[in-house]
């Protein structure tokens, strides 16, 4: 779980640059993200099928959903 | 002070037509939202070799070919855009050797999205002040070239494309009445390319990414509902002509939902607002120009049409003008 968590961190670093010293907990909600709207959900999405290899639903990552709701999904094999 | 008219207008579009269907990078299921969340339905890409002075010489060669105006007698050309062909020189330089207009000086200006409505301040108060007496504005943008193919929230929205207008001393029907400019530099990172100028120059980029456009999408959401409207009520005011008067508003064609925020926020039916985004997608600085031309060769604005044209962009910065056609 840590090393998905670190690799998902990583993403967010790299989608979202303004993200700079904000602290990302399993606790954080995506509408918490710098610029966080539904077309930025979209490179979030691209980013996780590519990284992680694994199939994520459009309507999965809504803005309440937390960074470690995201991970947990991840872990568990996607869809 | 001299008399300012508008001669002739021209637009050019690259040949490739790129629907959102096409757009292979990102999932199927999302691009849906392309359209739903912004109206773009396709856009025009340039070539692989085709660059910002290639499309600003294809507006402007339309646009003196329409009136068969020889270029020899253009004495200024002014080129907007946000998306240069290099950092230097001027795009516009290339732009005067490629139309074959040796007698004119030639310069860029850089208001991002909002460079139509201060280039056409601009060329028009040139003419008026008797620094020229032919002056081809032209705005021109290759978005496909600065922006990140990957990222959702930025490339689906653009497209590339140019337009021009002819000012000109000798008399003609088509006049600025009065125009409009604004700006907030407090804001100038809400839109921006980060890297590659002065601020962040190459050696210093921890990412080369740092070179693509980028822009809080929010941020410029409510920024361009807010200040667009604001400025075509306030030009509306000075002029004291009448919101039902203008015949034609032509808003920067930044996002469907951006357009109709300002019809209803001033209270215009949103049928009285040219848009061709749909086939375009966001030319930035061009796309007033490109939509001016695209309602004037349909017939949907004509002479004697009051027109009234604003935009907003990176800046922050916001502008109107209200021609008579």
């Amino acid at each position: 779980m840590l090393q998905t968590m670190r690799k998902i961190e990583e993403g967010l670093q790299e989608l979202f640059p303004d993200i700079d010293d904000m602290v990302i907990s399993t606790e954080t909600q995506l509408e918490e993200l710098p610029d966080w709207d539904s077309m930025s959900a979209v490179n979030l999405q691209s980013f996780l099928e590519q990284a992680f290899s694994v199939t994520v639903p459009q309507d999965f990552l809504d803005e309440e959903k937390t960074v470690g709701e995201v991970a947990a999904f991840i872990k568990a094999g996607g869809s | 002070m001299n008399e300012s008219s508008i001669l002739s207008t021209g637009s050019y579009l690259p040949e490739s037509v790129v629907h959102n269907e096409e757009l292979d990078q990102f999932p199927d299921t999302s691009k849906f939202l392309i359209s739903q969340k912004t109206g773009v339905f396709s856009r025009r890409m340039a070539g692989e070799n085709e660059c910002t002075s290639d499309l600003a010489a294809g507006a402007a060669r339309n646009c003196l070919e329409r009136i068969d105006f020889p270029p020899g007698e253009i004495d200024a050309i002014v080129v907007s855009t946000s998306s240069p062909d290099r950092i230097q020189p001027a795009t516009a330089t290339r732009v005067q050797h490629l139309i074959g207009a040796e007698n004119a000086f030639a310069f860029d200006i850089n208001s991002v999205c909002s460079g139509s409505t201060y280039g056409i301040a601009l060329a028009d108060s040139m003419i008026k002040s008797g620094q020229c007496e032919n002056l081809l504005f032209i705005a021109s943008e290759v978005y496909s070239k600065i922006l990140n193919q990957k990222d959702f929230s930025t490339y689906p929205f653009f497209g590339d494309g140019a337009g021009c207008i002819l000012f000109s001393a000798q008399k003609a029907a088509g006049r600025v009445l009065s125009s409009s400019l604004r700006t907030n530099g407090m804001k100038c990172d809400t839109i921006c390319v980060p890297g590659g100028g002065t601020m962040m120059p190459f050696e210093k980029m921890k990412d080369p990414r740092s070179a693509y456009f980028k822009m809080k999408g929010r941020h410029v959401f409510s920024f361009a509902v807010d200040k667009g409207s604001e400025v075509i009520l306030e030009l509306l005011q000075s002029t004291g002509i009448s919101r039902g008067e203008i015949d034609c508003y032509i808003c920067h064609q930044a996002n469907i939902n951006i357009i109709l925020g300002i019809a209803e926020k001033i209270d215009v039916p949103p049928d009285k607002f040219y848009v061709n985004l749909f086939r375009y997608g966001n030319t930035a600085s061009a796309s007033v120009l490109i939509a001016l031309d695209d309602a004037l060769t349909r017939g949907i604005a004509g002479k004697g049409d009051l027109v009234l044209t604003a935009a907003f962009g990176g800046g922050l910065s916001w502008g109107a003008n209200i021609i008579e056609l």
